[in-house]
């Protein structure tokens, strides 16, 4: 039996990541899930979260949102919609993002009427979502200091 | 003569424009390919995991939750997308993929609806007396990604409400710049790989099968059509480069050829007066 998964992480716009690792951790629509060379063929949803790669070297870190995982034969594709390796985050521009989600949904709340089913209310979230998730994942990285 | 240098002179300041406009159009398609190839070739990794993946779900037992997947029994009324381009002004780009359709017809004995999209598509299956479905004007929507759910999406229902049997699409493949060649593909129902078939193969679903199969499923028919669609834009810019670039080649040497011709006809004009005057001369001092 392979000690080692293959690893790829590809999103719409490409091949975000391609190796090997020990492990991985993905946040699969149930919870964090983690996969070991050997694991039985699984299909699973991804919500947003942080995909952690066990490597000899270290652990590496990427920060997706949406899509699907398929475990096959010690292969390990994530299709994302959005995916991004915690090196290639851009911290300031992250902060600048959650700060305007923030103010967005600050506003919407603080508004006269305030409408819970809101579609920008519901983006708003999904940015503060994805903008905190990309910081955690900086952070993990130890990207943040 | 002179009647003649004035001719010349027109066919060539004409050529000279025929040549600056082809020339800024194969410019204009080089730019728009250079675009359009960078995101089939992006998109090309995730369709084909995506397409992996989805030939491993309906060859295992799980094949059988979604009608995507079911093998069609008796074919009635196919559908078929022919993605032709916007425009002309592309060499034999619209007409070899209208000829590809036109014999892949023949040799079907079902119904079919047609679904043209570009709007040479759409001029094409008016010419032809097809049956239309839907019609998308164009082409270029493919690259918007909100617009090119929503078509596949439209394009999708006609099969979910039982209307289709099957799905086609007639595109035109992107190999390289210079080679594209028009191709019909089956999307629906998706063919099982026979060659991955593997009766053991049972996969785990999170968090349940058919919730998952129905994310997985048309999102993997999605992305494939959309794949398809890039490429037949793809083409069309590289078709026009190149169509574009031939005919700017050949207005310059046009020119060149009109141009050798105006100074000969200019030189033989010049000498043939020189001539008469030479000849006036001599004959004055005779007398």
């Amino acid at each position: 039996m392979n000690t080692e998964l293959r690893v790829e992480i590809t999103t719409q716009s490409g091949v975000q990541y391609q190796g090997a690792a020990t492990g991985v951790v993905v946040p699969a629509a149930l919870g964090y899930l983690g996969i070991r060379p050997g694991h039985a063929p699984l299909i699973s949803s991804l919500v947003t979260g942080i995909v952690t790669l066990h490597q000899e070297e270290g652990d590496a870190y990427a920060a997706i949102t949406g899509g699907i995982i398929e475990v096959f034969d010690d292969c390990v594709t994530i299709l994302a919609d959005i995916a991004e390796m915690a090196a290639e985050i851009d911290v300031a521009r992250t902060r600048e993002a959650m700060r305007r989600a923030k103010e967005r949904l600050q506003a919407a709340y603080e508004g006269p009427s305030v409408s819970y089913a809101d579609l920008d209310i519901d983006r708003a979230r999904l940015a503060l979502a994805r903008a905190v998730n990309r910081l955690h994942t900086a952070n993990k990285a130890g990207l943040l200091g | 003569m002179p009647e003649n240098l004035r001719v010349l002179r027109r066919k060539i300041r004409t050529t000279e424009s025929i040549w600056q406009i082809t020339r800024a159009m194969s410019m204009v398609s080089a730019v728009q390919l250079r675009r359009v190839q960078q995101g089939v070739e992006q998109r090309r990794a995730f369709f084909a995991k995506l397409s992996e993946i989805l030939a491993r779900i309906s060859a295992s037992d799980s094949s059988v939750l979604h009608p995507y997947l079911r093998p069609v029994e008796v074919e009635k009324c196919a559908g078929l997308v022919v993605a032709a381009g916007d425009r002309g002004l592309c060499g034999g780009y619209n007409s070899s993929l209208f000829r590809a359709v036109d014999q892949f017809l023949k040799t079907k004995t079902c119904r079919f609806e047609i679904i043209p999209v570009g709007a040479k598509a759409v001029a094409q299956a008016r010419r032809s007396g097809w049956n239309v479905t839907d019609t998308y004007a164009s082409l270029r929507d493919i690259e918007d990604t909100e617009k090119a759910a929503q078509i596949s999406a439209q394009i999708r229902r006609h099969f979910d409400d039982g209307s289709l049997d099957s799905l086609y699409v007639a595109y035109t493949r992107f190999i390289s710049t210079s080679r594209h060649v028009p191709v019909i593909e089956q999307i629906l129902p998706v063919e099982p790989d026979e060659t991955k078939q593997d009766a053991d193969l049972e996969y785990i679903f999170e968090p349940d099968a058919e919730q998952l199969i129905n994310t997985v499923v048309p999102m993997a028919v999605d992305a494939e059509l959309r794949y398809y669609l890039l490429q037949a834009l793809a083409s069309e810019h590289a078709a026009r480069m190149i169509a574009m670039t031939t005919s700017s080649d050949n207005a310059e040497e046009m020119r060149d050829d009109l141009t050798k011709q105006l100074n000969r006809a200019r030189q033989q004009r010049i000498t043939s007066e020189v001539l008469e005057v030479i000849t006036g001369a001599e004959a004055l001092r005779q007398t």
